[in-house]
């Protein structure tokens, strides 16, 4: 008897260390990954990440020979998810070229380019741990982050911060708060971590007024005291809304604000003070076997003159981009995701976000569940000319702001469910802004830029 | 008693038993893990199958999930459509 007691006891003591162990147990582990192949053919895409046809050195000759390269991205992601409410996110990179880099960041190595391979070039893309404290969600760490303004300010950023989203019933807050630059990043900088940051404060607010209609408020504060004291504040104000078989989306931004000692016209003192501004309205619509787009987009200028610095400002700056505009969908002329798909090659006449006019209007065909066809126009024009090439006839800048028309196609083919081949085709038929600015032309013997065009095979897979 | 303890534990010892008894192939079949890369034992979702099985969990409906189910499937499908468009974005 005693010893059946005994049997009970540990029966019980086992069944409750097998019950208790289990959820603690429960770790999944989730992998996923992508992996990107393109082939260029072209005079404009040149595997870099430049504004291009803004300086001599970017700007296209009169006749030119075509840049042919390879080039592949891989991402891997490794999810711990420990259980709903809580896991952690890792992505890392590597990017090659066929032939190597050697240089910049891969100069104690190579990107496993060349013969042989063997190149250091793992890139930690995001690092985080994402975790629910209902009703807040909070990511800390490495993390991606687009704005509510379509990407134009900071789209697809990879930036390390804390953010935070709250649900309370149709209304969505967005709080971050993320430090991107830091004087002491060198460690050649004496001084106190902190005192000398790159910080952005994000604010987003969405309001669902109904299941087709939403609004939204934003608010980002970008706070530079690393090299002069660079404070910016960017209000904006964006909606969606489905109307019948049409949906409607767009937004419109202020910016204020000022750099200490900085000055755009040379010679003069002071501050500069920023007013930016951008807006765009798109619109698409179900029509045949896909999808019809148009959309418009406009984003400030400035015309030198003073200090007062009208350009719309991206987070990464004026010359910078970690911004992108996804719904113009250009090859060549303005920043976008899609366009730009699974590589390292990121060359566009309107890279940084800013001072330009955009008006596109496409149509993405469903041609079989497994074959698509896209086609695509798009007119810019350059919001201030104050940049505008030198014609070398006249020895002045061109008067006109019309860039150029930019007329692409792709078609893919699902190969497998996760395989994609795909074929991009671009043409941009450049306007008067780039007149008589041919480079490599001297003085009094202008030639036009001969049009840029790309063509690009990819493969794209994902797991 | 003892008969009775003889039993429950074949019992136990089979129901744990048996699924590595199905697992494993009888003489006459193919082993398709090996052959195919089909049906492996350690076998996960790529994220394309994970967003058309949360897919169609959804499209269920309330005959199966209750809404605060369909929300939370919901949440998960836009957080698998997010990832997929992560991992094939454009830029840095």
């Amino acid at each position: 008897m005693k010893f059946n007691k005994k049997m009970v006891v540990l029966a019980a003591a086992g069944a409750l260390s097998v019950a208790t162990a289990l959820p603690a147990m429960a770790l999944e582990n989730e992998f996923h990954g992508s992996y990107g192949f393109k082939g260029f053919l072209s005079n404009f895409d040149r595997a870099g990440a430049n504004n291009m046809l803004s300086s001599a050195t970017t700007m296209l000759k009169k006749e030119n020979q075509a840049n042919n390269y390879f080039e592949q991205r891989a991402r891997l992601t490794y999810i711990a998810k420990a259980n709903d409410d809580l896991k952690m996110v890792t992505t890392f990179e590597l990017d090659t070229r066929f032939g190597g880099i050697t240089d910049g960041k891969y100069n104690l190595s190579s990107d496993a380019g060349g013969l042989d391979a063997d190149g250091i070039n793992l890139e930690t893309k995001n690092v985080y741990i994402d975790f629910n404290i209902k009703p807040v969600n909070f990511k800390v760490g490495i993390q991606g982050y687009t704005d509510k303004l379509k990407g134009v300010f900071a789209g697809g950023a990879d930036l390390p911060g804390i953010m935070t989203t709250t649900k309370l019933d149709a209304l969505t807050l967005g709080m971050g708060y993320f430090r991107f630059d830091e004087a002491q990043k060198t460690g050649a900088v004496t001084g106190r971590l902190g005192g000398a940051a790159t910080d952005l404060f994000a604010l987003d607010a969405t309001y669902a007024v109904s299941k087709d209609v939403k609004a939204g408020l934003s608010y980002y504060f970008l706070a530079d005291y690393k090299d002069k004291d660079k404070l910016l504040h960017t209000l904006g104000l964006n909606g969606e809304a489905k109307v019948g078989a049409v949906t409607v989306s767009g937004f419109a931004a202020i910016q204020a604000g000022h750099q200490k000692n900085a000055q755009i016209v040379t010679g003069t003192k002071g501050n500069t003070n920023f007013h930016g501004f951008a807006a765009n309205v798109a619109a698409k619509m179900a029509v045949g076997p896909g999808t019809a787009r148009t959309a418009f987009l406009y984003l400030s200028g400035d015309d030198k003159k003073d200090n007062q610095q009208n350009a719309w400002h991206p987070l990464a700056g004026l010359t910078g981009s970690v911004s992108m505009y996804n719904e113009g969908a250009t090859m060549m002329l303005v920043r976008s995701s899609g366009a730009t798909g699974m590589g390292n090659s990121d060359d566009y006449v309107r890279r940084t976000l800013s001072d330009v006019a955009l008006y596109t209007l496409g149509y993405n065909a469903k041609l079989t569940p497994k074959a698509y066809a896209d086609a695509n126009v798009g007119v810019a024009w350059a919001a201030k000319n104050s940049a505008a090439p030198v014609d070398k006839a006249t020895t002045k800048p061109n008067a006109t702001n019309y860039i150029g028309t930019e007329i692409d196609v792709e078609t893919g083919y699902k190969v497998f469910d996760n395989l994609t081949a795909k074929l991009q085709l671009g043409y941009l038929l450049l306007g008067g802004y780039y007149k008589g600015a041919a480079a490599g032309n001297p003085t009094g013997q202008a030639q036009d830029p001969e049009n840029p065009y790309t063509a690009r095979v990819q493969l794209t897979y994902a797991f | 008693m003892k008969k009775v303890a003889v039993m429950m534990l074949a019992a136990f010892s089979m129901a744990v038993a048996a699924p590595a008894f199905a697992a494993e192939m009888t003489k006459e079949q193919k082993d398709q893990c090996l052959l195919a890369s089909k049906g492996c034992a350690a076998e996960v979702d790529s994220i394309q199958k994970k967003i058309k099985k949360l897919d169609a969990e959804i499209k269920k409906g309330k005959k199966v999930y209750s809404a605060d189910e369909i929300k939370k499937l919901q949440g998960k499908l836009k957080e698998a459509e997010a990832l997929l468009d992560t991992l094939l974005s454009g830029g840095n």
